[in-house]
């Protein structure tokens, strides 16, 4: 990443604070990188960590929660997609291993710091240059530390406290069970209900398929009926030919039209039962191994 | 570095630097000053100037300088007396702590 990215990245990820404070900060970095010198600029990119730290330190700041490492649990999803995660952010308080920079000011080894500082924070804050209603601001940063006491004179490290064990990310697995008991009550009051709903749509099922082989049948019967009304037409027409000519040929002739009446029914049948048919019945397979292979995913 | 700094430590720290340039100093400067004396992350250093220039500890001036602004910070009066607080408030503590070591302290 080079400069450039770097202020881009912590510029949008600087979005959601007010737009003064947001360009102090960047003119802060630019003038940063600028001091540096060109030749120092991976350096600094390196030494600043990445664009969320950054940001983070900030916004965190600005919240009133102190500054220091610990708290980088709180970076939110999306800007986890800018971030080039590194070992920078220390998630799960165990990342000892961190490069160079060692980021002294929130972090011994097993993370933990980040409540003193946290904690220590708040207290100063509150007490900048007036000590007196306080114990000293170092003692202050003592007692609130690892053990998540929250018992500091500020009193607002509670948030602090919690703050580095990253359990409260974890989300459920599947429904609550409140959650599930209400379906299934629901289910068994709507039960009667639901059976007749079933009820109509087998209903529907089995009228469907009914009406779509009668349909079938019907077609079938007409081209039957009609080619077999064209064969007795002809043949009587042909007998009557000799007797009379004109009325065995408009017979014939009538014939014929019933035959080809009945070839066209006879091919809709034909289409019907073996072609639409058979494709229908491939379709609805197909959408229901599509769900079956939703459900095995979703498992 | 085995132990935290705080915010307040880190308020004193920087306030201690920048006040050995009595015509005040600027960003990259007091972060290199201090990066000679504790391990620190560079991306720490800003939130703690912006909360001592809020605090009127510090206050800003802007300079020309090789065809760009620089911004200089500079220690004020309530900044000097907030950082003998701090001093003194260190010397307790460490004090205290360097006694328990010792085992100058009675528990």
């Amino acid at each position: 990443m080079n400069r450039v990215d770097f202020m881009n990245q912590l510029e949008s990820l600087l979005q959601s604070i007010s737009s003064t404070e947001r360009e102090e900060a960047i003119q802060y970095y630019n003038d940063y990188f600028d001091d540096a010198g060109e030749e120092n600029e991976q350096e600094v990119i390196e030494a600043l960590g990445n664009p969320a730290r950054v940001a983070e330190n900030i916004k965190r700041d600005l919240a009133g929660n102190g500054y220091g490492e610990g708290f980088a649990q709180k970076v939110k999803a999306s800007d986890r997609v800018l971030m080039e995660y590194g070992k920078n952010i220390p998630e799960d308080s165990e990342d000892t291993q961190d490069s160079e920079e060692k980021p002294v000011t929130g972090q011994t080894g097993p993370g933990t710091a980040g409540n003193a500082s946290d904690g220590y924070g708040q207290g100063s804050r509150e007490s900048s240059g007036t000590y007196s209603s306080q114990s000293s601001p170092f003692e202050d940063y003592g007692s609130g530390s690892r053990y998540t006491s929250g018992t500091g004179s500020s009193g607002t490290w509670e948030q602090n406290g919690t703050g580095y064990t990253p359990e409260k990310r974890k989300k459920g697995e599947g429904m609550p069970v409140w959650a599930i008991a209400m379906l299934i009550t629901v289910l068994v009051l709507a039960s009667p209900v639901l059976g007749a709903v079933a009820l109509g749509a087998l209903g529907i099922l089995v009228g469907g398929l009914a009406g779509w082989f009668g349909l079938i049948f019907g077609f079938g019967a007409t081209a039957v009926v009609l080619l077999v009304l064209m064969l007795v037409l002809v043949i009587v027409g042909i007998i009557c030919f000799f007797v009379s000519p004109w009325v065995g040929i408009a017979l014939v002739g009538g014939g014929l039209i019933c035959g080809s009446i009945g070839l066209v029914f006879l091919m809709l049948t034909v289409a019907m039962a073996g072609i639409a048919t058979p494709a229908v019945c491939r379709g609805i397979g197909f959408v229901f191994r599509g769900f079956k292979r939703k459900r095995a995913l979703a498992n | 570095m085995v132990f935290n700094t705080g915010a307040a430590l880190l308020d004193a720290i920087v306030l201690a630097v920048v006040s050995k340039e009595p015509d005040g100093t600027y960003g990259y400067k007091i972060t290199q000053e201090v990066r000679q004396v504790i391990e620190l992350s560079e991306s720490t250093l800003y939130p703690v100037l912006r909360r001592l220039q809020k605090d009127d500890c510090l206050e800003v001036y802007d300079m020309e300088c090789a065809g760009r602004n620089r911004r200089y910070y500079k220690v004020t009066s309530r900044g000097w007396a907030q950082l003998k607080l701090y001093e003194s408030e260190w010397r307790r503590y460490a004090d205290k702590i360097t006694g328990l070591f010792e085992g100058r302290i009675e528990i």
